[in-house]
Order: structure tokens, then sequence, then C-alpha cells
């Protein structure tokens, strides 16, 4: 008898490859969204599998004839496996937009499961597929909802079993006592387990089994173990919540807000086929606030009429002043967007009594709304020539249940995004359009309208003849027109107009040709004789409303006046109507979002319109203050008006000006200075590459120099011969310094290539760069700034006297800041405690969680951050899952801050010095012994160590602890107030309304999360700076670059990382998604604006440190912040110098500007962009005056030259090289 | 798998690793299998392994349903049935192997009781099983020391229910040593292989596998022992006492006083005496087996390759019917020959222990080494050893040293310096861990004809 040698693994892998390919199928159906259909998902699963198959096939293949495997065979293998992998992630992102946490997660460890199964031939492998098939399982099944999992479930856990089994036989087959059967006994597991099953069930009892089993499922709605609904009854489950089998069931969904919501979509209201969505009624809260009610007859008019579409009384009651809404945004009934003031008709009435007026019973002429060009409806076009251009309006609809579609007048078509047939809308009167169902459109619906303007230099040359010949009689009648048969008999008789009246009409009309001259006379007429008055009411016993305000009274309400103008106009024969809608008033706006909220009833107003020849209506507002929109300006109308602005703002802001203009004195001052700062800056980007390209690039910095100097070299004349004569100032060293520059600048213009440089070319480099630092205006001039520079107050007292003023303007500042954030209040209404600026533009087409609630004001959004629900109508169990999920939350955050700072403190050792970051092992620089995984570990590992190496006692300094502990206090700092408020922080984005672990990172919020890292590399990367410069090195270069580019480059794909516009109007180039050239603007503004600062107020040696630093600040935050940055930064310089020695001032400066830029990121809502013209004047003196405090290192100081030549050496103890954590094994 | 690499232990050494395996290879193709083994095949956090319980098949499987619980409570009720079938299958993996294994008694027996390490010996296994169930996937065990150990002897696919079962098969001792080592043990981990279940099984007679030996050519010269006995095998000696054999021509070196002048006159060139004289070989062995001396551990450490040496030498002289002698630790095996001698030095170094033994500097001060007087002393040590004994000790008996070299055999270290010098008693040195016993047969070839 022997025993086998070898086992085999053929049917092992063939059952891997069929359990991960149900793992992989079940993940596809979680992978495909609801609705979605599934067949091209399976297809794709399918040639995924096919595709991993073919690689195995083809790698065990080769394997077979290699004796190991060649080169060729892994690049091929790498290449499938890599052409897999893309295709399958590279696919789902380029056909989602957003895809969520878990679907990522799910497609990578989906591809992971494939690559292992393709190299299962190796047991690691096959063992590590199966491990990671179950995984994909697991959360497949967590996130699908589709009828197909729990077979799929099943097979997979009857093939897991199986290949559970297979696993450990095929270790058991290799010392198999031969003979034996060397097949798993399949059927006997299978047998005996169905009767252990059998058995159990017999002894428990099959009605308590199954019950068991019950409660393990989910039944009937719900998903968490924490719902109610979870536990009892029977049916569809969350399908039914969620609405994604049956539409009936629910409107919204896949939406985080509408789950929540009882609110009817668009969809619901534009499809006629579809119900309402079922509204839990609370019956027992209805009847817990039954009161009884005690009303009364009201003897007196009531102003709402039963049908207050048909019927419109001219008297009424003096309106009641009601208490002001507690925000304009929640009780708006539209926003509107465009030119203002704007007139929106709601209804228009023809005929009247004498006290009101009447809609006619029958229908107008059957108009039709005709389907445009992408999704636009036109109005029915109209036939005459008094239009001047056309305007663009945006109607998103606020608190209002009407079916009205809110258009301005003379809108000549309108579009709605999705809901673009024309059966869905009706034309009820000319230019008034309804939506047909009944409850009207749902809030935050976006309307476009595009509207023409009247030019009243061509409605005043329009031919106006009798009205009876183009329009219906009853737009031009006097009297009461009802029929006699209808009216009860008891009725009063009926009214006629007042003959008063048309005299009076005449008589205003005078002699004016007939035309809209006569219209305007009228207009005016009543406007000038008659006083209008909100609450003047009219008599309630009066008979002819008309004749009362116009010959008794003498001052009404705007009904009276619209009310009389209509009968005057009519008695000329001018076709007449009385409108009543919405007047949206001009400079009520809100000056960063640009919209203007329309409220009801506040804004309900009446007018005339008038019938032009060509059938168009044509406002005719005689209500003194209420004014009608003019056509489209000229363009030499709007420069010069915006002069005229811009005139009378000066003239407002004296204060303002002076600082301006003080500014501006003082940078014209300082010009010489602000452009040899650009021209060194310049120099810096220049001087790079081989050492012929350095030496000119310093030459073209003294050139600039002399350029600036005025002693601009003339054309013709060599630098050897000229400069040597213009540099008049210099002698000694410097002198001979400039000679030896000028022979290796004719070196490097004149000499041939091959010919070698008058240096060794190691020192060109060193020596160009100590020309260009010791190259100084005062070469060619005398030094002109000496004099007043002594006059400057010297020592404690200048610091002081510094100090304070910087504090002026900074308090300036900041109170003129916090008035610009706030809203110009209102004459009438108060303002919002915090009206929070701009809606999005695109309502529906954007993140759901931001658009389909109003704006929430930002202390709400803190009180209530964190979670969905008030923590009091939370259950226990919610409560510890959510305060155990913040918990988890924060710790693994600050955990992960804690590494990446490890890393950090690898970066700011081994970057400077030149060493690679990845290579080595973290080790003891003086013993060379190498960490072990404990002592490796942040924080905890110098603890450990106790501060000292294990192996020779050498002292780690405190810095490392220090570093982690920062980087991760700065993770939990920028996840407390920025992420999980749901960017509270952040200005001008809206914050979500939903904030909160679960609602930011479970159900990831992209745009919040990319500005959380991309705010983190920007600290992360500044606290570097800050302790590489500390250290007495220079900062990188090649981090400096790596880290602008993301700054720059992530905005132009990700816009929403740069949530502050250039400017306060976001122009219309500034795209929501792709690539915005606006975010190119932003970061170069902000980039030059935080570099120009930087290098300003850190002049000399050391000057690239803060400049970077700020620049790279500028680049991320822009240049509000960047400028708010640089003030921050130059009054912690202040202090810093009062406090600190010059030296160590110095070596901080990189450090108060991270601080500066911490503080900026951490609070920048409150410190938001110092962009008026005051802060921005405020903060350039002070950054003026703070790098005038600094004097111009003079070329071969004693100082200099030895700072020079002895390293600096840092104070901070031995360097004890920490490396990351993942480092755990020894670098290749 | 154990016989194959035994086997080819002593026949020829396979190239460990994977870098060596094709000799043209580009950089680029080296960096990237080396990346394959640092992805695929290294243990990269071996020192955690035993906090990471999901490293072995029931903690992975019992970290799957923790998973699945976590995601049940907090994202959605399904995972839970996850949860269910998880536990079903680890409740299964565990009490199925239970029940199997209680249900059985058994009794293994070996027929021999010597053998040689790598080379098979027949074993009988009866079993009985008292349930109506099977009992599949059985592992026995006793191939090595220790309760838990994982290398199985021999593996059975199925033990029949309700009936007592003989199984004969080859067992090949992995190593040299006493079987079973410590307790024979049944187990089984069947269905899943998530946790083994084991039954001790009590053993009629014990094994005993000598260590693996290798053939050496002969017997050196300096071998011979001025004493003679009667009975032994007498060995042709050539030298300059004994019997007259004949003459020869001059070669450098010879006595002056061996010149045979009669036939120097006749033959015109310088002509030597040439004579015999029978002589006993014998062998003193002194084996260090100090546990701090030797590199590397197992079966490929150098104590091991040290005693197998001793062993081949041993088996080559008692086999040219020489007396050998042994001293390994505090064990003596006294100076005899024949079979019974030879089964007597085996057993002992069969029985050597791994870890222990006195220094080399107390072995060399017993009274043993001190009395033997002629024949060949054998000292096996490493230079580790050879460094801690005073050089007087080495200078007052003319000893041989054959010394291995730890570094070679130790694969933790990687010497880069020069070797330490070798005392001038050093026979041979054994400096590489490849193929040991041709390196040895080579230098002992080397010994034997450098006279």
């Amino acid at each position: 008898m022997r025993i086998r040698c070898v086992g085999n693994t053929r049917q092992l892998e063939a059952i891997t490859l069929v359990m991960v390919g149900l793992a992989v199928a079940t993940a596809g159906l979680g992978i495909t969204m609801p609705g979605d259909p599934l067949v091209p998902q399976l297809a794709a699963t399918a040639m995924l599998l096919a595709w991993a198959g073919a690689i195995r096939v083809f790698l065990r293949n080769r394997s077979t004839r290699e004796k190991g495997l060649s080169l060729g065979t892994m690049a091929v293998v790498g290449l499938m496996l890599t052409l897999l992998v893309g295709a399958d992630l590279g696919g789902h992102i380029l056909t989602s937009k957003q895809l969520p946490y878990e679907v990522v997660l799910l497609i990578l460890t989906r591809d992971a499961a494939l690559t292992t199964l393709v190299l299962s031939g190796n047991l690691v492998c096959l063992r590590l597929s199966g491990g990671l098939s179950v995984a994909v399982m697991l959360f497949s099944s967590v996130i699908t909802e589709h009828r197909l999992i729990h077979p799929l479930m099943i097979g997979y856990s009857l093939i897991g079993g199986y290949w559970l089994i297979l696993l450990n036989w095929s270790q058991l087959e290799i010392k198999l006592v031969e003979g034996m059967s060397s097949r798993p006994p399949i059927v006997a597991v299978l047998v005996w387990g169905l009767l252990a099953g059998l058995f159990t069930v017999s002894v428990v009892g099959p009605r308590q089994a199954l019950g068991v089993l019950a409660e393990w499922l989910a039944t009937s709605g719900g998903t968490t173990r924490g719902d109610e609904d979870t536990r009892s009854g029977v049916g569809d489950g969350p399908n039914l919540v969620k609405g994604t089998e049956r539409a009936q069931s629910t409107g919204p969904t896949d939406s985080d807000v509408f789950l929540e919501t009882q609110e009817r979509s668009l969809y619901d209201a534009s499809n006629e086929k579809w119900g309402e969505p079922e509204k839990r009624i609370n019956r027992d809260q209805s009847l817990a606030v039954a009161v009884e009610s005690d009303l009364r007859e009201n003897t007196e008019e009531k102003a709402k009429q039963p049908n207050p579409a048909r019927e419109f009384s001219v008297v009424r009651k003096r309106p009641r002043n009601a208490s002001p809404p507690p925000s304009i945004a929640a009780s708006s009934a539209y926003f509107l967007k465009g030119e203002t003031p704007v007139h929106i008709s709601q209804v228009t009435f023809d005929s009247f009594d004498g006290r009101r007026w009447a809609q006619p019973v029958f229908r107008t002429e059957s108009l039709e709304l005709a389907a445009g060009f992408g999704g636009w409806l036109q109005l029915p076009p109209s036939l005459s020539q008094v239009w001047a251009g056309d305007r663009d309006y945006r109607v998103i609809v606020g608190k209002i249940d009407s079916p009205l579609v809110p258009l301005p007048s003379y809108t000549s078509g309108f579009r709605i995004d999705k809901v673009d047939r024309s059966s869905f809308f009706r034309i009820d009167q000319p230019g008034i359009v309804t939506f047909r169902s009944d409850a009207g459109l749902p809030r935050q619906t976006a309307i476009e309208v595009r509207t023409r303007s009247v030019d009243p230099a061509k409605l005043r040359s329009l031919p106006f003849r009798e009205g009876a010949r183009y329009a219906l009689p009853r737009f031009l009648t006097l009297r009461e027109d009802q029929p006699p048969g209808e009216r009860p008999p008891s009725a009063e008789p009926l009214w006629k107009v007042d003959p008063r009246v048309p005299q009076l009409a005449r008589n205003w009309a005078g002699d004016r040709p007939r035309g809209w001259n006569q219209v305007e006379a009228i207009r005016d007429a009543l406007r000038a004789n008659y006083r209008y008055e909100r609450g003047a009411v009219l008599p309630v016993d009066t008979r002819d409303a008309v004749a009362t305000f116009l010959f008794d009274q003498h001052r009404g309400n705007d009904y009276a006046f619209a009310t009389a103008a209509c009968f005057l106009l009519r008695s000329l024969g001018y076709p007449c109507r009385f409108v009543e809608g919405l007047y949206v008033p001009s400079g009520r706006s809100d000056p960063v979002s640009g919209q203007t909220p329309v409220r009801m009833p506040e804004d309900l107003h009446v007018w005339a319109e008038v019938m032009t020849p060509g059938g168009d209506w044509v406002v005719v507002d005689p209500t003194p203050g209420y004014e009608v929109l003019g056509p489209r300006q000229t363009v030499f109308a709007r420069v010069w008006g915006s002069l005229d602005v811009l005139t009378s703002r000066l003239m407002n802001h004296p204060v303002v000006v002076t600082e301006v203009a003080l500014a501006a004195v003082v940078a014209f001052v300082c010009r010489r200075r602000i452009a040899r700062t650009l021209a060194s800056l310049a120099w810096r980007l220049e001087f790079r590459g081989a050492p012929r390209r350095r030496v000119v690039a310093t030459l073209r910095l003294l050139e600039r120099h002399a350029r600036i100097a005025g002693r601009r070299r003339p054309v013709g004349i060599t630098p050897r011969r000229w400069y040597p004569e213009a540099c008049v100032a210099i002698d000694g060293p410097t002198r001979q310094s400039l000679d030896g520059f000028l022979r290796m600048a004719d070196w490097a213009i004149f000499a041939p290539p091959e010919l070698p440089p008058p240096e060794i070319s190691v020192e060109i480099g060193a020596r160009c760069r100590v020309f260009a630092r010791s190259c100084a205006l005062s070469w060619f001039v005398p030094e002109p700034s000496t004099k007043w520079r002594h006059q400057l107050p010297r020592g404690l007292n200048r610091v002081v006297a510094l100090g304070l003023i910087g504090l002026g303007i900074h308090i300036h500042t900041g109170n003129s800041q916090g008035a610009s954030q706030e809203p110009p209040p209102s004459p009438t209404e108060p303002r919002a405690v915090s009206d929070l600026p701009e809606l999005p533009a695109n309502v529906w087409a954007g993140p759901p969680e931001s658009v389909s609630k109003p704006a929430p004001s930002a202390p709400r959004v803190a009180s209530k951050f964190r979670r969905l629900d008030p923590y009091e109508e939370m259950s226990s169990v919610e409560r510890i899952n959510d305060l155990t999920m913040q918990g988890l939350t924060a710790a693994w955050f600050f955990v992960m801050g804690v590494s990446i700072g490890s890393f950090l403190n690898v970066v700011i050792y081994r970057v400077p010095r030149g060493l690679s970051v990845w290579g080595r092992r973290s080790h003891c620089p003086r013993c060379g012994v190498g960490l072990s995984f404990r002592e490796n570990m942040p924080i905890i590992g110098w603890l450990r160590l106790k501060g000292r190496c294990a192996t020779c006692r050498e002292r780690i300094s405190l810095r490392y602890p220090l570093v982690e502990l920062a980087t991760g206090l700065i993770v939990l700092a920028l996840l407390q107030l920025e992420l999980l408020t749901g960017g509270t922080s952040i200005p001008v984005r809206e914050p979500n309304a939903y904030a909160g672990v679960v609602w930011v990172i479970w159900y990831p919020k992209w745009d919040l999360i990319g500005l959380f890292l991309y705010h983190f590399l920007l600290l992360a990367t500044l606290l570097c700076a800050a302790l590489i410069a500390w250290d007495g090195q220079g900062i990188p270069k090649g981090l400096t670059i790596l880290v602008g580019l993301v700054g720059v480059i992530s905005p132009l794909i990700l816009p929403w990382l740069h949530p502050v516009p250039p400017f306060i109007e976001r122009p219309t180039w500034f795209s929501a998604f792709g690539f915005g050239p606006g975010e190119l603007v932003t970061a170069i503004l902000g980039g030059m604006v935080g570099a120009l600062a930087g290098a300003w107020m850190s002049p000399g040696r050391r000057a690239g440190g803060l400049a970077t630093s700020l620049g790279l600040a500028g680049i991320y935050l822009g240049w509000q912040a960047a400028t708010s940055i640089a003030l921050m930064t130059a009054l912690l310089k202040l202090i810093s110098r009062a406090v600190f020695t010059r030296r160590s001032s110095d070596r901080s400066d990189v450090a108060l500007g991270a601080v500066a830029t911490l503080v900026q990121v951490l609070f920048w809502r409150s410190l938001a962009g110092h962009s008026s013209t005051l802060a921005l004047a405020g903060t350039a003196l002070l950054v003026i005056v703070v790098g005038m405090l600094k004097r111009a290192p003079l070329p071969y100081q004693r100082s200099e030259a030895q700072e020079r030549c002895s390293p600096v050496v840092p104070d901070s103890g031995p360097q004890w090289e920490t490396g990351s954590n993942h480092s755990g094994n020894e670098g290749p | 798998m154990k016989h194959g690499s035994i086997a080819s232990r002593l026949s020829g050494w396979p190239i460990s690793g994977v870098a060596g395996a094709l000799p043209h290879r580009s950089r680029l193709h080296g960096r990237l299998l080396r990346l394959r083994h640092v992805l695929v095949e290294s243990d990269h956090f071996s020192f955690v392994n035993r906090y990471l319980p999901w490293r072995y098949p029931l903690g992975s499987l019992a970290m799957v349903g923790i998973a699945a619980a976590l995601c049940g409570w907090f994202l959605n009720v399904q995972a839970f049935t996850l949860v269910v079938g998880v536990a079903a299958v680890m409740a299964s993996g565990l009490v199925w192997p239970w029940l199997s294994v209680h249900a059985v008694h058994g009794r293994l027996v070996f027929e021999q009781s010597r053998g040689v390490e790598g080379r098979p010996v027949t074993a009988r296994l009866t079993v009985t099983n008292y349930l109506p169930l099977g009992a599949w996937g059985l592992r026995l065990y006793g191939g090595s020391e220790g309760w838990a150990s994982h290398e199985s002897i021999v593996n059975l696919a199925m033990i029949p229910g309700w009936r007592t079962t003989e199984f004969t098969f080859p067992f090949v001792p992995p190593a040299r040593g006493e079987y079973p080592m410590g307790r024979a043990a049944l187990g089984t981990g069947f269905p899943f292989g998530l946790w083994e279940a084991r039954l001790e099984l009590p053993t009629d007679g014990r094994l005993i596998a000598w260590p693996a030996s290798f053939e050496l050519d002969g017997v050196p010269e300096a071998a011979a022992s001025d004493r003679t006995r009667e009975g032994t095998v007498y060995q042709n000696r050539s030298g300059h006492g004994g019997d007259f054999l004949g003459v020869r021509p001059y070669t450098r070196g010879d006595s002056l006083r061996r010149i045979h002048w009669p036939q120097t006159a006749k033959h015109g060139e310088l002509m030597i005496w040439e004579r015999q004289a029978s002589a006993n070989v014998s062998l003193q062995i002194v084996l260090d087996a100090h546990e701090a001396i030797h590199g590397g551990r197992g079966p490929d450490g150098s104590l091991e390759w040290a005693i197998r040496a001793a062993a081949s030498m041993a088996k080559t002289f008692l086999d040219r019917g020489a007396l050998v002698e042994l001293l390994v630790g505090d064990v003596r095996v006294p100076m005899g020959g024949g079979k019974r001698q030879r089964c007597q030095v085996l057993d002992a170094l069969a029985r050597i222990p791994s870890q222990g033994g006195p220094p080399l500097e107390r072995l060399l001060t017993s009274s043993s080494v001190l009395r033997f007087s002629s024949g060949l002393q054998v000292v096996l040590t490493t230079d580790r050893g050879i460094a801690g004994v005073p050089v007087a000790h080495l200078h007052r008996r003319p000893m041989h040293l054959i010394i291995f070299r730890t570094s070679a055999f130790d694969p933790g270290v990687r010497s880069v310096t020069e070797p330490e010098p070798l005392p001038s008693q050093t026979w041979f040195e054994v400096a590489a861990a490849v193929d040991v016993p041709s390196s040895f047969c080579r230098a002992w070839r080397e010994v034997l004809h450098a006279n």
C-alpha cells in the first residue's frame, strides 16, 4: 500500500470559478440601479467572468510549458488583468457620475476576487479568492433588493459549502493511502446534513423552526434592526417603501430626502396615470387637537370669495397687517431671477358690475402651446411690431399650491426640464398658462422663461383704431352685460358707468392723437391726481366703485386705480381688461444669488392691460409707485448708468474711497519694490535647467532691475559694456561679483555650445543664486527710500503702533465684511437672520439633498447637524447607534490622521535631504536599527519607548508624536467643522440640509468629501512646509509643484472644490460640472495674491517659504481667502516679532502662514473672503507695512555669508527618522 | 513529500528560492518575480499571526459572521441570512469532527523496530468505528513532536461505520528519532476543515529512525592503530616499519636512511626500501551537539548534518572491520566493532536530542578523549564551537577536526565578512549547505589520498 504524493486542485479551481461567478453576478445585481435593465449588467458580468477564465486558462497553459513564468507571460497576464479591472471600474465610473461608496467598494472587491481567481494556481490566492467572494456576497446582499438575490444566496451557500469541503479534501488528498476513494463524500454530507436538519425540525417542531427562520428575515418595510416594521407584517419589504418595484407605492425614489417626505415629485405631477402618494394620517393627533369651533356669521363682505378665480371684488376690507414670516426663503411663493420689476398675470377679468369684476362664463379661443426645440413650449406668436428684445427669467416654485405657471408678462416661451409635452399645460386666457394637475407644480420646480420687452416708442407709433374693429366687445363694454334672464328677480338693477367718466377721459386725453399717447396720458393723469394708499378702501355701501374713487374719494388702493383706468380707457375705445397677479418690484433681489423672492399675498397686485391692434395685451399700471419694465437698454445707456452708479457709490462711501486711495498711494510709492518682488518671483520660476539657462535667467533679473531703476540697457550694447557703467553705486566685492557674473553671461549668450563654461558647472548655479540675492535696485541709483525708512518708528513703539493699526483695520474689516455677508435690509420687511444665498441653478439636475428643501439657515443646520431627526424623537436604539457611529467615525478619522502624520514626519525629514520617502524602513539614525511594528506605531510607539531608542537609548525628539497628534487633530477638526456639519463652515456653498455621519459619509456627499480631502491636503502640506522651514531647510520644489498642480487641476475637474467664485456674481461660464475655466481663474488669482503677499511680507533669503505656502493657500481657497490669510499672517507676524527674537521669527514665518490657513479653513464662513474694497485696502496696507519692517539683505554682509557657509542645524535634537506604518516590511 | 525531500537531500540539492531558479533572467524579470514573491508568498506580518484569529479557517468564518451581523444590524436585515448560514456551517464544522473522532478507537503498530530517516517502514493502524456514520477525512499524527503539530503521517479517506478496519501503510520517518514522537493521534476536520478534533492512539512498539548516511570511499591511513589485536581484519599499509615489500624509485621527501644502495648501484638511480606492516584501525568520533554552536534548525541544520556525517563515518569504518567509539553529549558508546556496535552507535545518534549537550571543551577534556592513544580521533564541530575552545586543548592531542561553517547553514545570517581562520588541526571543513553529502565525500576523498 502506498501513499499518494500529489493532490488534484483542478476541480477545486472550477468550483472556485463557479463560486466567484455567483458572487460577481450578485454584485452585478447590487450595482444595477433600480429601474435599469438587468440584461446588460448580467451580460457584462458574464463577460468579466469569461475574460477572467480566459486569463486563467492562458496562465495555466503557459505555466505548464515554462519552468518559471517568463517575462512575456507576466507582462501579458498583467496587461489582461489591468484590462479586466480597468474595464470594470472605468466603465462604471464613466457611465455613472456619482458612485456611492458601497458600489465602489463592491466593484473593487469584485475585481480583487476576480484577480485572485485568475492567480488561483497558487493556493494562497485560491483561498483568498474564496474569502473575497464571501465579502462580495455579503456586501451585495446588503445593498441589493432584487428577487433573484435569494436564489443566488442559496446557490452560493451550497457551492460555498462544497468549496470548503473540497479545500479541506485537497489537503487531505496529498497523503491519502492509495486505494481509498479520493473523492470527497458529498452524497454522504448531503444525506447526513438533511437527516440532521429533519431531526432538529422534528424535535423543535416545524412551526417553531419556521418561526425562528422568519424572525431572521426581513418582512415588510424597514431595513435596519431598529425599525418597527422590520419585524412585523408580510409584504414585499423595503421595495414597498422605496417604490422600486411598483411606481404606485410612492413617488420620488432614490433620494434620501424624499425617502422621508410626503411631498409630490414633478414626475407625479406630470403623469396623469399615477395617483397621489399615500399619506399617513395621524388620526390620534387629529382627534386630540379637535376643538369646538365658534365661527360666527360675518356680516362684512368676505375678502376671499368662494370662487376666487371667477370674481374679484373691488370693495374689500382693510388688509390686516400680518406678522412677518420667520424666513423669507421659507414663505416665498416663487423665486425669480432676472430683470425686475415684473408683472406676473394670474387671472384676468373683463366684466364689471360696479363692485366686482367677473370672468366670462365661456372659455376663450382654444389656444394651444407649441412644442419648440429643446423642450421649450411656445406660446402663440404675436403679430404686433412693438417688441424690443428678449429677456430671460428663471422662476423657481416655492411654497405655493397653484396650478398656475408663473409667467411674466409678454412671455414668448417657457421650459420645465423633463416636462416637455404641451399637453401637460393649458392656456386659460391669453398669456396665462396653467398646469393640468390640480395641485399644481411641486416645489423647487424651475421654469425657464423667455419674454419679450415692449418698446414704448413703437407703441406710440402704432395706429390704434376703434377698439371694436379688432377686439371682442366684452373688453370694451362700459356696463354690466349680464342677460336679464339669468339674473335673479331680487337682484339690484344693472350697473352702467357714470357718464362723467368718459368726459374725464376725454379731458385727460386732450388733443393727443389717438393711440398709445392717449393711454399714457390717462395713466399719468391717474398717477398724478390720485393718491395711492395701500389701506384705503372704498365704502362698503358703494354701488359704483369707479365713480366713488374718481369723483369722491380721490384716493384708493390698486384695485381702484386699475378699475378706473380700465373704464377710462374703455370709454375712449381702447379694449382693456383688469388683471390680477403678482408684482415683483426691483431692488429687492438677493445680492449674492440674484434671486428675488415673490411672496403671497404681499406681492399680489392688480393692473390694467390694453390690447394692441396685433392682439397683444400690454400692461398699463396706473398705480403710483408701480413701474413697468421698459425695453432693454443699449450698450451706451448701460455704460452711462454704471458710471452713474459708480459715482454715487464712491460718494456714499468716503471712508472706503480714502482707504483705497491710501493703499493706491502706498502701492505707488512702493512700486519699485513691488516690481522688484515680481522680478524675483519670475527669476525663481525661470531659474532651472542647464547652467547656461540659469545664467541667462539671472541676467534677465539684472536687466529687469535695471529697467525698474530706469537704466534700461540700450539696444546694441552688450551687457558686458553696459552694466559696469550703469551700476554706479557699487564698488569693492560687489563690483567684482558683477564682473564675474558678466563674464559668465558672456559665455552663456555668445559662446558656442561646445565651449566649456569659465567656471565649474556645479558652481555656476550657486554663484548665480548668490549674485541674484545680492542684486539690488540700489546698484543703479542711490538708495531712494533710505530717508523715508529712517522716519519710520523704531523698536517696540513701532511694533505696538503697527499692531494697533493692523488691529484697527482688522476690526473694521471684520465689521464691514460681516455687513457685506448680510443681505441689504429691505425697508418694508425685516430680513431673515441668515438668508443663505443662491439656490443652485440646476435645481432638478443637481444633487438632490441640497435642493429638495428650501435653504435652511446656518444656525439651524449647525444645531441639527449629525442627525436627521431631533435627538428627542429618536428611539434609544437609534440614539445608541448614532452615538456609536459618531464615535467610531471620529476614532477612525483620528487614527487615519495620526498615521498620515507619521508619514508627514518621514516627508519632513527625508524630502529636504533628498532621501527616498519609500525606500527604507524607519530606523534610528544613530544605531541604524530598524523600528519594529510596535515601535513604529504613531504616538503609542514613542510613548512605549519613553522617548528613547530601544537599542542605543538615543533621545527621540518630542516633535514626532506632536506632529502626529497635530495631524490627527487637524483631521478631527475638519471632520467636525466641515464634513459632519454638512459644510456650514464653507461660504457661498449652501450647506447640506441633511448632515451627520450617516448623511454625509454613509450616503457619501462626494462634493463635501472632496472638499475635506482637498483642504486636508493643503493643511498637511503646509504643516510639512512649516516644519521643514523651521529646520532651516528650503521647501522642496517637487512637493510644492505637486501639491500646487493638484490644487489647480482638481477644481478643473470638480468645480465644487472652489465654492467661492472669483467674482460675487457667479459668471455664467462657471459650469457646475466638467471643465470650468473659471476655476483656473480662481486658482491663478488666488495663487498670485497669496504668493505676492507672502513674498512681500518675508523678503530676503527666506522669501520662498511664506510665498510658497500662502500661494498654495490661495490656489486652494481663492483670492478672497488669500487676502484674509495674508492679513492674519501679518498680524501674527507682528505679534511674533514683538515676542520672539528676529531669528526665530524668520524661521516661524511659514508656520504662522500655516496657522492662519488652518484658522481660515476651519472658520471660513465667518472669515469669508476679505473681498470688499475696504478689506482689500486694509489688508494690502498691513501686508505692505509688515513687509517694510524687513530690510532687504545687503550684499555680502557678514551674517549672510556666515549663514551660507555654515549649514543650519535644527534645534529639535537628533533626527529620529520615522516611517509610515505600512512599511512593516523592508523595502526592495 | 518528505520522502522526496529527503531523497533529494541525499542525492542532489535543489536550489531553493525564486531568484535562483532560472539562470538567464533580466533584472526586470527578477524584480517582478520578487514582487510576486513579496505579494503572494511572503508572510509579512508573521509576528502578529497569533493575534489574528481570522488567519485560520474558523476565525475567518467567525469574522465573516461578525461582519454580516454588523451589516444586518446597521444596514439591512437581509445580512442576517448570511449570519444564519455562517453559523450553521460553523456549528456543523465543530460538531461533526467531534462526533466522528469520539466514536473511534484505534491502535498503531510499527512492524519494524529500526528504520532510516526518509525510508519507509510498514505501519499498521487498526481502527474501530462505533457509529453507524462513517468517519471521513482522518489524519494520523505522530511524525513530529508536539500535540499541535500540523504535519500528518498519513491521511485516511474514510473509516466505515460500525466495524473495525485495518490499514497497512508505509510510514516514512521524516527525521531521525524515536517514533511515534510524542503521542500518536488521529484527527479529523471533516467536512469543512474549520477545526480539527483529535484522539490519542495507543501504540505497540516503537520505531527508531537512524540518521541517513552516505557512502564514504575508504578509511584513511591515519586511522591505523599501533595496537594490534588478534581476530581483526588487517589492512596493508606501506611505511617505515614492518615486513620488507620491495623497492621503488626515490621521490622527494624520502628518508636517506631508507635508500637501498645495492639496487641504486644496479639501476643507476636512487632506490628506496618499501616496507609494509599490518595495523588495526580504530576511530573515535567526538560529536559536538551543543545547541548554541550549531547553525540552522530542523533537518537542514548543521547539527543534523554533523550527525549524518558521524553516522556515515561509523558505518563505513564498521563495515571495514574497524573499531569505533562514539562520544556525543553525555553519551559514550565504548570502542567496539561488528553489527551490535553499529546498532548501538546509530541508536545513540538517532536519540541525540535537538537541544542540549555539553560544550566541546568539556568533551575534549574528558578521560575517554584524553586516553585515546592510537587511531583516528575525529571531532565534528562548527566554527562557533571551535572558537570557544582554548588552543591548549586542541594541541594536547593529534586530533582531526571536521568543521561545519554555521553561517552556511543559518539562513538568517548573511555573512559578508571574511570567515574566521580555522586551527591547524582542521582536517577539512564543510563550508556550504548546498549538497552536503557530495562536498563531504569530496573532502573525505582528498584527505584519504593526501599521503
